[in-house]
């Protein structure tokens, strides 16, 4: 492992993140096992501020993950290319973790939307005084400590493995090879990969623009919980089967990482940001649907923060669709043909 | 809208890691429009009931009631929103010595977004109240003691509070301007306020305008 200054700050806000996770769950076990709101005695007012504290810890450790994750690909995607013998971009860098960096990516991914859903809880219980959903929170933060803790250990075993002495092969050599391979992905074409992210697109963007017109947690919300996080994964192939080429004006190039270097103008992170911003709020919508049904007291918190999440997804999924297909409209409209 | 002490105890540890009860059982209700004086010898927890029932301090055990809501154990950004209607004098003026003494009593109003000549003639009425307008323009540090006490029960009373809390706040003043603080939190009551004071001074626990003495005896109400 390289000594970098990047890999040394990831390792320093995971383990922060790890800590203050722990700590922060500790008082949230006490508060699934002996949660008395009515009671005032010495021990629920401990565990009362207690939690406070633990809101903190655990808004600090989401911070300090978000952080590390943006640092994870910076570091993948921009910098390390460098370091590593023949990787032109982050797919050299992933290679040269031993197969190790894509779990701990997906783990990280997942670290920070379990992460992301308590702190929605979180706030919308801290936005009543009376703690209605302070159970709800414990049992969320409970949820998201053993991901976060796996994310970062599975991170730590990444990065010690990161080789920067082995020559890697080129991603052009790498995707191809996948292509190769064939897989039930490999079978979709472009047609389908485009019909499949529109259409669904399309019912995710009616979706939101309802949710933040009308801000209920009703079933519009529900669905857009579920759809926009689906959405994801067809916008995401769709993007790198189809549509990257465009961008890299070449017949076929199926990189994801490639499209973080500053020749592509770096327009992976927008791109993948705004994915994950789909799924994040998109995801938030369901949560609040699901939160606010059994507790009336938390609708007025979740009337703003459902329109928060409705304009956001109608946002995202605007500026993903524009990134990723203006550059094919822009080369249809130079030479008159597609490229698929 | 009332203020209510229900079961309120306070536990402070020592440096040895022990415990002591500062306050025990306190159970009391505070009426609007009523001005009660909490009474005792210096440390049987008068200012340390008062800073939590300001919200200073959180209880050990109990809790304080405010419109019947348990404003004691709300979390901190709730607890702050409510304490902008309390209005609170220390033992220590806490005044800001960068600013004049207009300055310092504007400081409260200023997240309401009142216009500047509002702020100003608020400011300067409530000056007036304690008897301390003609000090308006002074540097705050420049101020004896008994001056800024009444200019931070002037910074207290500025915003028209629903809770008005001090804490002896007549122990510096000589009899004209003990005559001025008593009045204006007289004034204060008579709007309708929660007016509770920590005091020792006979001057204002005598004081004909006192609604009720609550005597503290050892953390506990005797």
């Amino acid at each position: 492992m390289p000594l970098h200054p990047l890999l040394l700050a990831l390792l320093a806000l995971d383990a922060a993140a790890a800590v203050l996770v722990v700590a922060a769950a500790v008082p949230a076990v006490k508060a699934l096992l002996d949660w008395r709101p009515g009671a005032a005695d010495r021990a629920q007012l401990a565990l009362e501020r207690r939690l406070e504290a633990a809101s903190l810890q655990g808004r600090l450790a989401f911070a300090a993950w978000g952080t590390g994750l943006l640092v994870w690909a910076v570091a993948v995607a921009s910098v390390l290319p460098a370091l590593v013998p023949g990787a032109m971009c982050g797919t050299g860098v992933m290679e040269a973790m031993g197969g190790a960096g894509g779990r701990a990516l997906l783990l990280r991914l997942g670290a920070l939307l379990a992460l992301g859903a308590w702190h929605l809880v979180d706030r919308l219980d801290r936005a009543r005084p009376d703690g209605a959903a302070a159970q709800a929170a414990a049992k969320g933060l409970l949820l998201a400590t053993p991901v976060v803790l796996l994310a970062a250990w599975d991170s730590v075993g990444a990065v010690l493995r990161l080789d920067t002495h082995t020559a890697v092969d080129c991603c052009a050599v790498v995707y191809d090879a996948t292509k190769a391979q064939g897989g039930a992905l490999g079978q979709v074409d472009a047609a389908g990969w485009l019909w499949s992210a529109g259409s669904l697109g399309a019912a995710v963007l009616v979706l939101a623009g309802w949710v933040a017109v009308r801000a209920r947690p009703g079933p519009a919300a529900a669905a857009l919980g579920v759809l926009a996080p689906l959405w994801v994964l067809p916008a995401g192939g769709a993007l790198i089967q189809v549509l990257a080429a465009y961008r890299y004006e070449v017949l076929a190039h199926r990189c994801p990482w490639c499209l973080f270097l500053a020749e592509h103008g770096r327009v992976g992170y927008p791109l993948f940001g705004a994915l994950a911003l789909v799924a994040l709020e998109g995801g938030a919508a369901g949560i609040i649907r699901g939160l606010a049904r059994g507790r009336p007291g938390l609708a007025e918190a979740a009337h703003g923060r459902l329109r928060r999440a409705g304009l956001a997804v109608v946002g995202a999924v605007l500026l993903f669709g524009w990134l990723a297909l203006a550059p094919a409209l822009r080369w249809y409209q130079r030479t008159g043909v597609w490229l698929h | 809208m009332s203020l209510v002490a229900d079961g309120l105890r306070f536990v402070r540890k020592d440096a040895a890691g022990g415990e002591r009860a500062v306050l025990e059982g306190i159970d009391a209700a505070f009426a609007p429009g009523t001005l009660t004086a909490l009474v005792g010898p210096s440390g049987v927890g008068k200012s340390t009931l008062l800073h939590i029932l300001a919200g200073l301090l959180r209880p050990t055990e109990g809790q304080v009631l405010a419109d019947d809501q348990p404003v004691s154990r709300w979390v901190a950004s709730h607890r702050d929103r409510w304490r902008q209607q309390v209005g609170l004098t220390l033992q220590h003026p806490h005044l800001l010595p960068e600013l004049t003494v207009l300055e310092n009593v504007m400081v409260p109003l200023v997240p309401r977004g009142l216009g500047r000549k509002a702020l100003r003639e608020r400011a300067h009425a409530a000056l007036a109240q304690v008897g301390a307008e003609p000090l308006a323009g002074r540097s705050a540090r420049a101020l004896s003691g008994g001056e800024q006490q009444r200019v931070a029960l002037a910074r207290a009373l500025v915003g028209a509070p629903r809770f008005v809390l001090a804490d002896e706040p007549t122990a510096h003043q000589d009899d004209a301007a003990t005559a001025r603080v008593v009045a204006a939190l007289a004034a204060a009551r008579d709007q309708g306020a929660v007016v509770v004071v920590a005091a020792h001074d006979p001057r204002l626990v005598e004081a004909a305008v006192v609604d009720a003495r609550l005597r503290l005896v050892d953390g506990r109400i005797a």
